[in-house]
């Protein structure tokens, strides 16, 4: 199958060509369908010097939805022959809330023109089914286990370091503030991205009221400048090290933390909000503004060494769901 | 007393002035406690010609909290010496996520040197606690149910579902007002809901060669005296929204006698409609509920009953009360 990835990742040298990194990122369905990719805006501006008609040469154009690929999405489907599968590439209320109006009535149109709609989580469902007649199923995001598993993350004594799934952030936030508090209430050391000095700034002034525990910002982000797959590479690599996660995160996502922390076999506290902390870690799900309750878990995992293994073992059971295979399984069977 | 409001409501004439207007917003605030209000960001500008140690004159300033009045918060608490109270007047995630994050630690700082910290929504005093040694407690808005009752006598209801966000012209108008359409798509009632800007209109008229949504009554909203006099004639009410926060809509709905279907984020919602709340995505739930509501009398009045009962809770005095108690 000739496939095509359409997203906001930053255009690359290797737009176009065969993708082969492993890395957990949307450009991971390129990977494994063994397509291509190109950023969409990019793309509408003529960055690559090729028409929408382009397109009719792949069998698949996977569209990694947000606000600003919406229009793209409608581009491509109504000037090329190509199927097209809608990917939510965010959480349902950036679609529901934060979209441009206009916008949100040319989203529904789009999720009516294409083939299929792959959400990321179960709640996504009802309301997205109403909104078009194509199937609408879960699919989410493939994660590179076997290359995390082999290469990247061997077993390793884990620091009584916390991760923290968000920071205070610079360009983005994902609660960030709520995971300081609850660090600050366990009183472990943390570990999070850094995407910009100025954090640390940030840090010194909440410490004068709030005992923040030491924190160790590490220049992986995502949102960094830099080759993307080499800081997943190091990201990965120094979740690692880390004891538990933790993601009082209140978008209704995927939640790509809660795999990364099952797949470094270490427990993750987060929301149900996350449909990848239900299904890996249900023990450890608790609603975000929940930091009571985030804090006793996170106590019981420190003393409770047998509760520690349980969870962990648990999320390993339930891995496979998340590997290439059988989220390629999933889409496939929705565009059937 | 002599109390001051500063807050994000547009400038008016008002400002300065004793208030006398009741309404469901935070405006409220200075006409329960006989004060007056300024708009924070035209008071920072300069715009009423007055020093921030003008609120010496205040025994209590209320803050309502959003971003864009964290660094004014402050200067009134340094440069005057009333006690300040900080209203937390935005959902929680506003304070989390979307505020910049400069922002957020200088509302750290904030929530440490104010008096104490009201906020609208019992589960998020577990943060706050967490972000201040000043007192936290839930207080909340107070309503005019007194005005209401005698603007909004029972009617005779439309089948009409009253909305509580439609997809809205302006950024802060759309409250998941999306789902809302969805869901009255499936209810197949018509709905009713004021409208901001006739773009509005044509968003759903273009929705509608895709989904089968019922007719919707679109008023054109002239004040709130209009708007809670035109929800009293409609059935129910429905507010998909997805935040963390107090909803006016619910405690709207109650006091105009009628049920309301929404998630239990609302603080109002949980008190008011316990046998209502819905995750806001659950379109099978909403479509339940509301067809109980429309096919079961009894349940109909059984919790428009129930809610009548929990209404004293957002009275002036009560909410007075609670907020007096936190400054103790």
């Amino acid at each position: 199958m000739q496939f095509c990835l359409i997203s906001l990742l930053p255009p690359s040298p290797l737009d176009g060509q065969i993708f082969t990194h492993e890395v957990y990122q949307i450009s991971q369905w390129a990977t494994i369908m063994q397509g291509t990719h190109y950023n969409g805006v990019k793309f509408d501006q003529g960055y690559y010097g090729l028409p929408y008609e382009f397109f009719s040469e792949f069998d698949l154009v996977m569209v990694a939805l947000r606000s600003q690929l919406i229009e793209v999405g409608l581009k491509i489907k109504k000037r090329s022959t190509t199927r097209v599968v809608v990917f939510f590439d965010a959480e349902l209320e950036h679609f529901t809330t934060y979209l441009d109006r206009e916008l949100q009535v040319k989203f529904v149109e789009l999720l009516n023109v294409a083939e299929a709609v792959a959400v990321h989580h179960e709640s996504h469902i009802p309301v997205i089914k109403r909104l078009t007649k194509k199937p609408v199923g879960i699919v989410g995001l493939p994660f590179p286990l076997r290359r995390v598993r082999e290469e990247l993350c061997p077993p390793v004594e884990k620091e009584l370091v916390i991760d923290l799934g968000s920071a205070l952030g610079k360009i983005a936030s994902r609660n960030g503030l709520m995971n300081i508090a609850a660090l600050s209430e366990i009183g472990l050391p943390g570990a999070a991205d850094m995407q910009d000095p100025e954090e640390l700034e940030y840090l010194r002034v909440m410490r004068r009221f709030m005992p923040i525990p030491p924190i160790r910002f590490r220049d992986t982000s995502y949102f960094g400048s830099g080759d993307r797959v080499k800081l997943w590479e190091e990201y990965i690599t120094e979740v690692n090290r880390s004891k538990l996660g933790l993601h009082l995160d209140y978008r209704q996502t995927w939640g790509r933390f809660s795999v990364d922390c099952a797949a470094v076999r270490m427990p993750c506290i987060s929301t149900p909000n996350f449909y990848a902390q239900k299904i890996l870690f249900p023990d450890l799900t608790v609603r975000y503004q929940d930091v009571e309750q985030a804090v006793n878990l996170a106590k019981k995992l420190i003393k409770d060494n047998s509760f520690y293994e349980e969870v962990v073992d648990y999320a390993n059971s339930k891995l496979s769901f998340f590997a290439e295979e059988e989220t390629k399984k999933r889409l496939l069977n929705l565009l059937d | 007393m002599k109390f001051c409001l500063v807050c994000r409501q547009p400038p008016w004439e008002m400002n300065g002035k004793l208030y006398k207007l009741e309404v469901n917003n935070i405006e409220y605030w200075a006409t329960v406690i006989g004060g007056t209000s300024y708009n924070g960001l035209a008071f920072d500008q300069g715009e009423y010609d007055l020093n921030y140690e003008y609120f010496n004159e205040f025994d209590l300033v209320m803050v309502a909290l959003k971003q864009e009045l964290v660094e004014i918060g402050i200067k009134i608490k340094k440069q005057s010496s009333a006690k300040v109270v900080i209203f937390v007047d935005a959902e929680l995630e506003h304070f989390t996520s979307d505020m910049r994050r400069d922002l957020q630690a200088r509302m750290v700082e904030l929530l440490n040197i104010a008096d104490a910290v009201a906020v609208i929504h019992d589960e998020s005093i577990p943060f706050f606690k967490l972000l201040t040694s000043k007192p936290v407690g839930l207080v909340g808005l107070p309503f005019p149910l007194e005005r209401v009752r005698k603007l909004c006598p029972p009617v005779q209801k439309r089948e009409e579902i009253e909305l509580g966000s439609i997809m809205g012209a302006y950024w802060l108008r759309n409250r998941n007002g999306l789902v809302n359409v969805v869901a009255l798509s499936e209810i197949d009632l018509p709905g009713t809901v004021d409208v901001w800007h006739p773009v509005e209109k044509q968003y759903v008229e273009a929705m509608r060669e895709y989904l089968p949504i019922p007719p919707i009554r679109f008023r054109e909203a002239y004040g709130w005296q209009d708007y809670i006099t035109e929800a009293n004639k409609s059935l129910l009410g429905l507010h998909l929204d997805f935040r963390l926060t107090w909803g006016r809509f619910p405690v709207d709905c109650a006091a105009v006698r009628m049920p309301c279907v929404a998630p239990a984020t609302f603080y109002t919602q949980k008190k008011l409609f316990p046998d209502l709340c819905v995750p806001y995505y659950d379109i099978d739930l909403v479509k339940t509920l509301v067809n109980r509501l429309i096919t079961e009398p009894s349940f109909y009045e059984e919790v428009v009953a129930y809610a009548e009962t929990q209404l004293d809770f957002f009275s002036p005095e009560l909410t007075i009360a609670r907020l007096m108690n936190l400054l103790a």
